[in-house]
C-alpha cells in the first residue's frame, strides 16, 4: 500500500508539474501507473466470453488498448470503484475513447453467470467484454499470464473471495504495458491513456 | 457471523435507548451530520456507490470526527433497504493463498470487523480500499439521488441517523 501511496503522489506531482510547464510534452512520456518489470504478454491466454462464440484473446485492435480486470459481481467496494475511475477516465479523453476496449474476468464464475457479468459490466461502459471462465483451470491459466492471484472460499456459508487489485493495460501485440494498483484515479488514467493511444500508438 | 447477533441486539437496544438523546441532533444537510451527543460526533462526506446492475451488494463511506475517544460498534440500515449492513476492511492478503506461485501483491479480501476504535481529534475514514460499511441483500438497487439512512452506533455516543445520498462516485 505504501508503494501505491508512492506512486500516486508522483503521479499528482507530474500532473501539476505538467500544468505548470503546460505545453511541455514530456511529461507525457511518463506513465502514472506501474510499469512491469519483466515483460509480461499475455496475447496467446484465452477465456470464454459471454455472447460470443469463441473465447476472448487479449489481443486489441491496432491502434486501441484493452484494460482488463479480475474481479466479482458480489465485490462491492474494489471492483466497482475500478470500474467508475475507467468510465470517468474515459469521459477524460474525448474521442480517444473509442479506442479502449474493456474486459473484466470473473474470478467467481460459480456466481457470476454470463448474463450477470454482463448485465454488471453494462453499469460502467457500452463496450465491454464479459469473460466467465469455464473451469478452474482455465481461470488459472489465464491469472498466470498476468501474475494474479485469486481464490473463492466458503467458511461456514461465508463466501471470501480474494482477489488482486490490479487493472491492467494491453496494446494490440498482447503486451501488458501498464499497470494500476488500486487506487489510482481516472485523471491518471486518463493520463495513461492519452499516452498509450497517441505518442505511442 | 456466528457473533454478529448480540452485537447487532445490543446496538438496535442502544439505537432505542439513545434515541430520545439524540433526537435534537440531524441535519438539514446530507454532508454533514454534527449529533448532540457526548462525545459529540461530526459524519461528513457520508455517500453509498449507485450500484451496478445484477448485483444485492452495496458500500457506503463517510468520515467520523468525534471530541473524545469512541469505539464504532456498527451500522445499520432500514430492511427496506438492505436486509444487513456490517463494517468490513480490505486487507492485503499474502501470496500463500493462491493456488498458483504467481506474484501478485496487490491481492486483497474483505474482512468484518468487531469495532473501530475512534480517537479524539483524529478523523477516521470510511472510503475506497479500506473500511466501508457493506450493504448486504439490498432489497432494490441504490439508484443515484436517492438518499436513505444508516444509524451509526458508538460505545458512549450510542446511536447517529445519518442521511446517506446515493452517488456514482466520491463527492
Amino acid at each position: 500500500m505504501v508503494f501505491m501511496v508512492r506512486i500516486r503522489t508522483s503521479a499528482i506531482g507530474l500532473i501539476f508539474l505538467a500544468s505548470a510547464l503546460v505545453s511541455c510534452s514530456h511529461s507525457a512520456d511518463t506513465l502514472d501507473g506501474y510499469i512491469p518489470p519483466s515483460q509480461k504478454n499475455v496475447g496467446s491466454a484465452t477465456v470464454h466470453e459471454a455472447g460470443a462464440s469463441t473465447p476472448m484473446s487479449f489481443i486489441p485492435a491496432t491502434g486501441e488498448v484493452l484494460i482488463v480486470y479480475f474481479g466479482y459481481t458480489h465485490c462491492p467496494d474494489l471492483c466497482p470503484t475500478t470500474m467508475v475511475a475507467v468510465k470517468n477516465a474515459k469521459k477524460k479523453i474525448g474521442e480517444l475513447a473509442a479506442k479502449v476496449d474493456l474486459a473484466m474476468i470473473t474470478v467467481d464464475p460459480a456466481r457470476d453467470t454470463d448474463e450477470i457479468l454482463s448485465r454488471y459490466l453494462a453499469s460502467f461502459s457500452d463496450r465491454y467484454h464479459a469473460l466467465v471462465p469455464t473451469s478452474d483451470a482455465e481461470l488459472r491459466a489465464v491469472e498466470k499470464h498476468f501474475q494474479a492471484t485469486s481464490s473463492v472460499t466458503n467458511v461456514d456459508g461465508e463466501i471470501q473471495v480474494v482477489h488482486g487489485g490490479t487493472a491492467y493495460v494491453v496494446d494490440s501485440t498482447g503486451t501488458v504495458v501498464v499497470e494500476w494498483p488500486f487506487g489510482l484515479d481516472s485523471v491518471s488514467m486518463a493520463h495513461d491513456l492519452t499516452i498509450l493511444l497517441t505518442e505511442r500508438k | 457471523m456466528k457473533t454478529k447477533t448480540p452485537r447487532l441486539a445490543l446496538g438496535v437496544l442502544l439505537a432505542i435507548g439513545l434515541s430520545t438523546l439524540v433526537s435534537c441532533g440531524g441535519s438539514d444537510s446530507a454532508s454533514d451530520t454534527t449529533i448532540a451527543t457526548t462525545p459529540v460526533i461530526t459524519v461528513t462526506g457520508q455517500w453509498a456507490r449507485t450500484s451496478p446492475d445484477a448485483t444485492d451488494m452495496g458500500a457506503a463511506y463517510l468520515k467520523i470526527n468525534s471530541d473524545a475517544d469512541d469505539t464504532l460498534v456498527s451500522a445499520m440500515v432500514d430492511t427496506s433497504v438492505a436486509a444487513m449492513a456490517q463494517i468490513h476492511e480490505m486487507v492485503p492478503v499474502e501470496n500463500g493463498m493462491s493456488t498458483e506461485s504467481t506474484m501478485d501483491s496487490s491481492a486483497m479480501t474483505m474482512q468484518e470487523v468487531d469495532h473501530i476504535d475512534i480517537v479524539a481529534g483524529t478523523q477516521l475514514e470510511l472510503k475506497p480500499g479500506g473500511y466501508h460499511i457493506m450493504l448486504m441483500k439490498l432489497v432494490k438497487p441504490l439508484l443515484t439521488g436517492e438518499t436513505f439512512k444508516i444509524t451509526l452506533t458508538f460505545t458512549k455516543a450510542g446511536a447517529v441517523v445519518i442521511d446517506v445520498p446515493v452517488l456514482e462516485d466520491a463527492p
